[in-house]
């Protein structure tokens, strides 16, 4: 032991000392590969380095949205199963695997056979709580996240994983105060978990409204870990909500130069066609779409994103009502049940489509896209003052979201034609 | 619907410990705790045991490993044998090679840093606190340990960063708990070396209060207790160091330390007898050579000087150790061999050597005394400047500062360190206490004497001068 800490030590310490002369440091995460990589050089049947080099890997994706790391640290994990079978730090860094890519169910399957084997880890009841939540079991994730912060209070997964449960039952407060403290746990070297917080907590602050608090923290994010692709995405809605579409496009485009995805090409596509670049939005729309067509079978995928352009931007419904129902067998969070429910209502479908948005809204998420499809779809169903409330909660919520003029629009028009009445 | 932050449990109940000591919930200082105070060494021994044979049942209990090294930590806190933390890091690498990720993880790797602090790799220390935080358990104790890196390593203002941030993250308020206690051990070492003697003894008095009411081991309160004697000590303040090594010596007989302190005292008191033997005593619990410097130093000025000589001997021996005992021991022998002009050129040696890790300004002051020891006083009186940056008090450190002053003609500056390091404390050294007087009865006679002290005679004859 004593020799592979040296190493490990020796390996971090070179890489960093070695960033500091060569450009710029290298990330929490790359520092952790090179540690892991130099461990194995010395001992290379040691299964726990490649535990680590995996959840290095991982870590690595997040921190570049390079996909491809996840490949390495399956191959990481494979190796450690290789040398000791059924080790258990191998087949949780499997489930981490699983939820990055968000494989949901094999994720949760996988999680609880852990849970059996070791019942006060923490991570596990995590990764189950984040896996139930994705396909809909709201209860058991609660029961699950609440087991994470009994086992040991405070810790910084739990956080996380309760802020983002929060979010989903529409406690944004709840939400913010969980993020604060996981933010206030995090140590300042790990530059790139605070700038992720950040900008968790600045989408939670734009989707209430709270513009300028929001860009304070984007501003910080990138200041902790520069040109992180999560903090570009982030400021570039803000700057949409403030309707600089140009800083926008120009954030976009930043951040679209390494690693994009459908989502981004989607972000920029939508800030081309505000900016009044319509050539440069229908190439980039068309990019997203072929690319999101691409993953459409993978764990992996922007199918939600696709399903709201074929019901609105690109106007094929019924392709999004297919895509929808594929997903909807899957999955019951309240982002696909929204999606499902637009879907309907793109083709008609307006009772099924209330159905299905009353689930939605069961959860108690608070969004103003959400809002504002509920308020629609409840006014095809003749439902006026629902559909009032709903669009009214869209616009209060966030008087700056992307559907905030359509919500506008829609709000005045039902007014004006209640008047007549 | 809704999570809720539960209050309730946590690694934040149980005592904690500090300085190269034992963090979170650790089954080790349960037992050694529950084992009453007076018996630390044998309950510390039970201890091991106790986790041996569950292990031995349960070889996959990466928690008990984890507990078997906090309990090796701890003796090797208590008898400062530093084979204690070879075993300790490898019963902690084997609750790694089980359990490495997630917050889980975050204790062993807590204790590898306790452990790397033990052994002077401050470096390593950091590493290992940081892959602790970096887990996010909740426990906010290494930063403890990454700020006694950073102090160690001269990095105060961060250390201070790292300190601030021992506070439950759930009772940010709370001030009686083992946080508490961390913080305030810790700050108060801070203030000291800031020159706030008073402030440090505050803190120092609070941070011992909590450790009684929170049932620290026996250790631990000892070492708080001698803690605030040294900053008594170092303060002049002679009847409050007497009082807290006095009390540190109630609760645990055998606190090596506090039997030090004690005989520093009584040497300053002049009661060389008692002091000789609260040295012994503390000599027969941990051969520390600092304590054989000392009880040497008192033997030659009783004029024992065949005592003297088995000190020596002590030294000697302890200088061919092995290289992990010898490199704990850097700057103590350095000193000595300094104060003794024995071995001046290994004394450089051995003080350059300890910079390489560590940039302490008492590790600064160490190499600005072997230098000027050496004839190297343009060197000596570079180091000094990094020896009293922060404004420390300490009148060991003034003493060397002015005989350094003093070599460079610089007779302002010598006479107001000298009279500064005799207000602080007049009996500050059993030598140098009385050099200071002698240089400043010098400089107040005639100014023509200064720029010529023999930088290999500032010890007195009773000693021996030169040994070479």
């Amino acid at each position: 032991m004593k020799t592979l800490v040296l190493a490990l030590f020796l390996a971090v310490t070179a890489s960093a000392a070695a960033g500091s002369d060569e450009g710029p440091s290298p990330s929490p995460a790359e520092l952790r590969i090179a540690g892991a990589q130099k461990v194995l050089e010395k001992q290379p049947n040691r299964y726990q380095a490649y535990n680590d080099l995996a959840l290095a890997f991982i870590r690595r994706a997040r921190e570049t949205g390079d996909s491809s790391y996840h490949q390495q640290a399956r191959q990481a994990i494979a190796n450690s199963l290789q040398i000791e079978p059924e080790n258990f730090e191998a087949e949780q860094a499997q489930v981490d695997l699983l939820l990055a890519e968000h494989n949901y169910r094999p994720a949760l399957e996988q999680a609880r056979a852990l849970n059996h084997r070791m019942l006060d880890a923490v991570l596990i009841w995590g990764y189950m709580a984040e896996a139930e939540a994705a396909l809909g079991d709201y209860k058991q994730a609660e029961d699950d996240a609440q087991w994470m912060m009994n086992l040991r209070p405070g810790n910084l997964p739990a956080y996380l994983t309760g802020a983002d449960l929060r979010q989903d039952w529409g406690d944004s407060d709840g939400a913010e105060e969980y993020l604060s403290k996981a933010l206030q746990q995090t140590p300042p070297f790990e530059t790139e978990e605070t700038a992720w917080i950040l900008a968790r907590m600045a989408r939670l602050l734009r989707q209430s409204g709270r513009i300028d608090a929001a860009e304070a923290l984007l501003q910080k994010a990138l200041k902790t870990f520069p040109d992180y692709y999560l903090s570009l995405e982030e400021l570039a809605e803000v700057r949409l909500a403030q309707h600089r579409f140009p800083d926008a496009v120009d954030l976009m485009e930043k951040r679209n130069q390494s690693f994009p995805n459908p989502s981004s090409e989607l972000l920029e596509a939508r800030g081309y066609e505000l900016a009044g670049r319509l050539g440069d939005a229908a190439k980039m729309y068309s990019r997203f779409e072929h690319e999101a067509r691409a993953q459409f079978g993978l764990s992996d995928n922007d199918n939600l994103e696709l399903i709201n352009y074929y019901a609105g931007h690109a106007h094929k419904p019924q392709e999004a009502l297919r895509i929808a129902r594929l997903e909807i067998e899957n999955r019951h969070d309240a982002w696909t049940l929204d999606a499902y429910a637009w879907a309907l209502y793109a083709n008609g479908q307006y009772a099924e489509a209330g159905q299905q948005i009353e689930k939605a809204l069961a959860i108690g998420t608070r969004d103003a896209v959400l809002y504002y499809h509920a308020g629609v779809i409840e006014a095809a169903l003749g439902k006026r003052a629902e559909a009032s409330h709903y669009l009214q909660e869209s616009l209060n919520l966030d008087p700056t979201s992307e559907v905030s003029e359509a919500a506008r629009r829609e709000a005045t028009q039902f007014t004006v034609s209640q008047k007549w009445e | 619907m809704g999570i809720t932050a539960s209050h309730s449990g946590g690694a934040r109940a149980l005592p904690l410990q500090t300085r190269a000591m034992n963090y979170g919930l650790m089954l080790a200082l349960v037992l050694v705790a529950a084992c009453g105070r007076a018996a630390a060494q044998t309950t510390t021994d039970s201890a091991i045991r106790s986790i041996q044979i569950h292990l031995k049942l349960y070889p996959q209990d990466f928690k008990s490993y984890d507990a078997l090294g906090a309990s090796y930590i701890q003796k090797g806190r208590e008898t400062a044998d530093a084979s204690y933390f070879e075993l300790a890091k490898e019963a902690l690498g084997k609750s790694l090679d089980l359990v490495s990720n997630g917050p889980a993880a975050a204790s062993a790797k807590t204790h590898m840093a306790e452990v790397a602090m033990s052994e002077h790799q401050f470096e390593e220390a950091l590493y290992w606190a940081q892959e602790a935080l970096a887990l996010g358990s909740g426990d906010p104790s290494p930063w403890a340990i990454v700020g006694d890196a950073l102090t160690d390593m001269g990095q105060y203002e961060r250390a201070e960063d790292a300190y601030a941030r021992l506070r439950d993250p759930l009772r940010p308020e709370d001030e009686s708990n083992g946080l508490a206690y961390e913080r305030n051990s810790r700050m108060a070492y801070m203030r000291f070396l800031k020159g706030d003697a008073s402030g440090a003894i505050q803190l120092m008095r609070a941070a011992i209060a909590i450790s009684m009411t929170l049932r620290l081991p026996a250790e631990n309160v000892a070492w708080s207790q001698y803690q605030l004697g040294e900053i008594c000590f170092k303060s002049g303040d002679l009847a409050g160091a007497e009082q807290s090594y006095k009390a540190g010596l109630a609760i645990d007989p055998n606190s090596y330390r506090n039997l030090a302190g004690l005989g520093r005292v009584r040497t300053a008191q002049e009661r060389y007898p008692e002091a000789i033997a609260l040295y012994q005593k503390a000599i027969a619990v941990v051969p520390y050579p600092a304590y054989a410097a000392a009880l040497y130093d008192l033997d030659m000025h009783v004029g024992r000087s065949a005592d003297a000589q088995k000190q020596l001997e002590l030294l000697e021996f302890i200088g061919t150790l092995n290289p992990l005992n010898e490199r704990l021991f850097y700057r103590e022998l350095a000193l000595f061999y300094a104060d003794h002009n024995l071995k001046l050129r290994e004394s450089v040696e051995l003080a350059k050597k300890e910079l390489e890790v560590r940039h302490d300004i008492y590790t600064w002051d160490i190499l600005a005394w072997v230098l000027f020891k050496n004839g190297n006083v343009p060197e000596a009186a570079k180091a000094v400047d990094k020896t009293l940056a922060l404004g420390t008090r300490d009148a060991l450190l003034d003493f060397h500062a002015g005989m350094i002053e003093l070599q460079l003609g610089r007779s302002d500056l010598a006479r107001t360190l000298f009279e500064q390091a005799l207000a602080l404390n007049p009996n500050f050294h059993l030598v140098y206490a009385g050099q200071a007087r002698e240089r400043l009865g010098q400089l107040a006679g005639s100014d023509a004497h200064v720029g010529n002290v023999s930088s290999s005679d500032v010890r007195g004859s009773n000693l021996g001068g030169s040994f070479e």
